[in-house]
């Protein structure tokens, strides 16, 4: 009798096994169809199609850049104020834009809801990922332009920095996302909300500025705004002399992460009732 | 295997208040059954679809599903307008993960639409996008297809052909029909399910079930004169 339970324990643990790896599958699957769709639909009627994805944040960035290079002129480290601000913006939009597109994803899920294998996060997953390829894209093609026509410093000395920082990031947006899609389902408003949030973020998040040099009471409280310490990672691949005291990855990973666990506990704690709100 | 584990569901009502659908229902649905859903008018049955398929969440009690199930047959939510027909069904493949090529092939030879899946979704004519929707859903294959009202739509020739796909699907899969008619319940049917006061009553026997429901229809019909 023993052996024979011993038995069915270990089959029932392989055929869960199983059934997670097939679950898995499924999810890649269907994440994929998504992002295909996405990226057919939100620009399907322009002849340039999903080209016009990259312009859109270039031109975005470029800007945002460009007003900087003449207010400033110079970098605060660097030989290259355009570097500096496109490194900056880079790191930042990895995040803002990600939460910007997927905001809206639970609330205009409903459709999707008739095909018996799509969970509402899926539709998250999709955008998001759409939205982190999207910008690694524009990101890379800034920094080689940069590169060609202005600074060889563009070519990232520690580029594993780089890549951290853009995954915390992108991983950050996702799990700050998913929670505020569970709330913009019953407050639509929060869509507006967030568009002057995220101006104000950017600016307080230490885009333009090394955080380092800044006065202490500032920096203090600087510090505790987990963005910063995702844009200043990213800069530090890029200069060997930039100041690293500031800067704590356990810190922004541990808010990617709890937002991530916060955020997908809220969706599912309450996806009955967005399924029931209308 | 579908299981259906003691549900309840309700709807808020407009003016406040709730309505109650269903009361602690439950149902386990084997792959090759086929069950006909009969109710009058306002009974659930296409609120029972729904929480099946997934499109609607219980308020409590849990709906598992152990197989590959259908989304409403015909059902044209599936598609987005801005797609051409064939990105449509692309797109539905992708999901389900099926051959898209062989999909776009049955899905041609049998609408008879040709050149116009190039065209886009929003440029179809009703008929056309009706025909789509059915031709796509019969193409990929489930294990068990759910149906909501109809079978098939557009002209009585599509349908007929409908109906001729249909019964090669049932050879191999269940079905599950929300019905009130009860031609259809006899025709495609082994198995009568009626809902009569927020509760499912299941019947073996086809005729019992359909007796059943001809009660409660002309009980409805009677309030609905009064």
């Amino acid at each position: 009798m023993a052996s024979s339970s011993v038995h069915i324990s270990h089959d029932s643990l392989f055929s869960e096994i199983v059934l997670w790896f097939r679950g898995f599958e499924r999810l890649c699957r269907v994440v994929f169809a998504l992002m295909i769709r996405e990226m057919k639909i939100r620009y399907g009627r322009s002849r340039m199609g999903y080209a016009m994805a990259f312009v859109t944040p270039a031109i975005q960035k470029g800007l945002l850049v460009a007003i900087m290079v003449i207010y400033e002129r110079k970098a605060p480290v660097g030989p290259s104020a355009v570097l500096f601000y496109w490194a900056g913006l880079s790191s930042y939009h990895m995040f803002g834009f990600t939460v910007g597109k997927c905001l809206i994803s639970l609330k205009y899920a409903k459709k999707d809801r008739i095909l018996p294998i799509v969970r509402p996060p899926d539709m998250l997953y999709a955008r998001a990922i759409l939205e982190g390829l999207t910008n690694t894209v524009v990101n890379v093609i800034g920094f080689i332009l940069i590169y060609i026509f202005d600074t060889k410093m563009a070519l990232p000395g520690a580029p594993l920095y780089v890549i951290e920082s853009m995954a915390l990031m992108l991983m950050l947006g996702i799990g700050v996302s998913f929670i505020l899609a569970v709330f913009c389902v019953f407050f639509p408003t929060l869509m507006y909300l967030w568009r002057a949030v995220s101006i104000v973020l950017m600016l307080v998040s230490g885009t333009y500025q090394i955080a380092d040099t800044l006065p202490p009471a500032i920096r203090n409280v600087l510090w505790w705004n987990p963005v910063s310490h995702g844009i200043e990672l990213f800069r530090l691949g890029f200069y060997p002399t930039y100041p690293d005291i500031f800067i704590s990855v356990s810190y922004l990973t541990a808010w990617a992460c709890g937002s991530l666990v916060v955020g997908l506990a809220l969706e599912r704690v309450m996806r009955r009732r967005i399924a029931a709100h209308r | 295997m579908i299981q259906i584990d003691n549900v309840s569901k309700s709807y808020k009502r407009v003016g406040g208040g709730r309505r109650e659908v269903f009361r602690n229902i439950s149902l386990t649905i084997e792959k090759t059954d086929r069950i006909a859903f009969m109710g009058p008018k306002l009974s659930g049955k296409s609120t029972l679809i729904k929480m099946i398929t997934g499109f609607e969440q219980p308020d409590s009690g849990s709906v598992s599903r152990f197989c590959d199930i259908s989304y409403p047959i015909g059902s044209s939510t599936v598609l987005s307008s801005n797609m051409t027909g064939k990105e449509n069904i692309a797109f539905i493949c992708r999901i389900f993960g099926c051959d898209t090529r062989e999909t776009i092939a049955f899905v041609e030879d049998f609408t008879g639409l040709g050149t116009a899946l190039d065209r886009e979704l929003a440029l179809y004519a009703r008929d056309e996008k009706s025909r789509l929707a059915f031709a796509l859903s019969y193409a990929l294959p489930f294990d068990i297809y759910v149906l909501d009202g109809s079978f098939g739509g557009g002209s009585p020739d599509f349908k007929n052909r409908c109906e001729t796909l249909l019964e090669k699907r049932m050879e191999t899969s269940g079905i599950l029909f929300a019905t009130a008619y009860t031609s259809f319940a006899r025709y495609f049917c082994k198995k009568v399910v009626v809902i009569e006061d927020c509760q499912l009553v299941e019947y073996d026997d086809i005729e019992a079930g359909i007796e059943h429901f001809k009660e409660l229809k002309a009980k409805y019909d009677q309030g609905d004169a009064a």
